[in-house]
């Protein structure tokens, strides 16, 4: 072996890792060889020098990083709860934790919003039910501050309408038992037809102080046009027809014969019901407008619910969609031909919705409803409306 | 899968961690992170990023514990990864910066000028030899860095870095032979000697 190859020994020799023959040869050679003698021993030097180098430290946070690393953003959190060394909270159990505080949630805002959405639409119609009690809770309790708004003003409406109409409600006969909250139609119903009294004729002349009388002329019972839609809304007086009785009897006290039920009498206190209208027609021949009453009313949807012969005259208490309503006085005053020069500039209708509204005679609004006239009348949630129309000869 | 056991010391620790006991892999972390840092640090040029590096070594050998069915040694298989890093990362620091063997060198002829009656002192020695290794191609350096620093077998760095024992044999003796020869050039080297007057 010469000191070449000696030298690719070197290492291999430090580290034991000759093979017995090798390193009997290598062991001659440097045993001879001073150079390759003192060649090894310095890299054994190095080597051990190598072997002593300091150990890194690493910094003091190096496993914190590490955790962090490994755990991300949230897995401090994730660990402090989900893993304590002990006492580990399933994972399934916390799913069931957060569904059903979602279900909660959702229940109650649910909630919330219906009651809101009951307040917006007694806003809009007074046919909705809310007490005023409930209302006032609302106002006070609701999460919605819009909806304690809307619950709030409601609150006001009813304790007004419902102060004005108790002391009233019981006196029969008397012009403002119109105002006083009138029983729901089913009640109503059970009663027979044939139990119908007929009434006693009405005056069919317009009040002096109401302008040149047009041919049709819806208007409210009594009061007069500047008195709150509630007052407006009047059913016909005392005497009126069992339509008129009927709905003039008092909500606080109804009788058995109408089979009321205690439930019953709560929901007449909690809600308000449509009263029939009056519509007066001036004819020369009452009763061809009556014939033409009697086609239209199945027309629209409605029904006749009763006649009643007056004086030189005729009253036909009928039953309309609401929807209809409007069609139907229109086509009504048509049939009377009066030209519309004859009339105020707006035929004025009461409305059960808004109080009185104004229904402009234009020709889109005819030919609305000649396309409605084609539409199935009855729908499901198209309240009926009562009106008597009220025929009486020209004078 | 069950650890085989190879008479690993760390074979309770690394069952307890693969089971998602946290505590016994912070203890490996403990135990290893200095020399897992060694590397890195020698590997890498900078202390900060070596570090960092170091670190996620350790995150990754978390996340791939399951993969580890106890075939070889905890260590064996943890520095497979540092190495394999160091070896990643420096391959993407070349791509963005080139890294001159010059400035390694000025480094070691600065740091490590040798006493020239061979009276070295123990702190410039040590500088000059970390400079040293520093100055080997990656390939050895990792070699020598397991074998002479982390006192790996030829066969554990065979494992390690998947190359064959003689490569092993090889790498690190020219590495060997190429730091002595570094320590004998600084050592021959003669600093200027001020003559007072």
């Amino acid at each position: 072996m010469n000191c070449n190859e000696a030298k690719e020994l070197y290492s291999d020799y430090l580290d034991r890792r000759l093979t017995p023959f090798q390193n009997v040869l290598f062991r001659e050679h440097v045993d001879g060889c001073a150079a390759c003698r003192q060649d090894v021993a310095n890299l054994q030097r190095t080597v051990d020098l190598i072997g002593s180098l300091d150990e890194i430290e690493a910094a003091p946070d190096f496993l914190a990083g590490v955790e962090r690393k490994i755990d991300g953003r949230w897995g401090r959190l994730r660990r402090a709860l989900f893993e304590p060394l002990k006492i580990k909270i399933p994972l399934e159990a916390a799913a069931l934790l957060l569904v059903g505080s979602l279900a909660v949630l959702v229940y109650h805002r649910s909630s919330d919003q219906e009651y809101a959405l009951v307040a917006r639409m007694e806003q809009q119609s007074p046919r909705a039910t809310v007490s005023p009690e409930m209302a006032e809770k609302k106002a006070e309790t609701h999460t919605d501050r819009e909806a304690r708004q809307g619950y709030a003003e409601l609150s006001r409406e009813r304790l007004e309408k419902k102060s004005e109409a108790e002391p009233r409600s019981p006196a029969k006969g008397d012009s403002l038992s119109a105002q006083a909250p009138n029983p729901p139609l089913d009640m109503i119903a059970p009663e027979p037809p044939a139990a119908i009294a007929p009434a006693p004729p009405r005056p069919a002349t317009p009040p002096a102080s109401q302008p040149a009388a047009p041919p049709v002329t819806a208007k409210p019972a009594s009061p007069p046009a500047s008195s709150p839609p509630a007052a407006r809304m009047a059913p016909p007086a005392a005497g009126d027809g069992a339509l008129g009785r009927a709905l003039q009897a008092p909500a606080a006290k109804p009788s058995a014969s109408m089979g009321t039920t205690l439930e019953q009498s709560k929901r007449v206190e909690t809600r308000i019901f449509p009263v029939p209208q009056i519509i007066e027609v001036a004819a020369d021949q009452p009763e061809p407008v009556g014939n033409r009453v009697r086609s239209l009313v199945p027309e629209m949807g409605g029904k006749i619910l009763n006649e009643t012969a007056t004086e030189g005259g005729l009253t036909i208490s009928i039953e309309l969609p609401e929807s209809r309503q409007t069609e139907f006085a229109t086509a009504l005053e048509k049939e009377t031909g009066a030209a519309p020069a004859e009339r105020p500039d707006a035929f004025k209708m009461p409305d059960l919705l808004s109080g009185e509204r104004s229904v402009a005679r234009s020709r889109s609004t005819e030919e609305t409803s000649l396309q409605k006239g084609t539409e199935p009348a009855e729908k499901q949630d198209d309240p009926v409306v009562t009106f008597e129309v009220r025929i009486q000869p020209k004078k | 899968m069950a650890i085989a056991s190879t008479g690993d010391p760390d074979s309770e620790l690394v069952r307890l961690a693969r089971e998602g006991d946290r505590s016994a892999f912070n203890a490996l972390v403990t135990k290893y992170r200095n020399r897992v840092l060694g590397i890195a640090a020698r590997m890498l040029s900078d202390r900060a990023e070596a570090e960092d590096l170091a670190q996620d070594v350790f995150v990754k050998a978390y996340r791939s514990l399951r993969d580890f069915h106890g075939n070889a040694l905890f260590t064996t298989w943890l520095y497979r990864i540092a190495a394999n890093s160091c070896l990643n990362h420096n391959q993407r620091l070349k791509r963005q910066r080139r890294f001159t063997e010059a400035a390694v060198d000025s480094e070691i002829a600065g740091d490590g000028a040798l006493d020239p009656h061979g009276l070295l002192e123990k702190k410039q020695l040590k500088a000059l030899l970390e400079g040293a290794i520093r100055s080997l191609s990656e390939e050895r350096r990792i070699v020598l860095i397991l074998r002479d620093i982390e006192g790996q077998t030829y066969e554990e760095i065979a494992e390690c870095l998947g190359i064959e024992l003689g490569t092993v044999r090889s790498r690190l003796h020219r590495a060997r032979a190429e730091v002595q020869a570094i320590i004998r050039a600084s050592a021959a080297t003669p600093k200027p000697i001020s003559v007072a007057s």
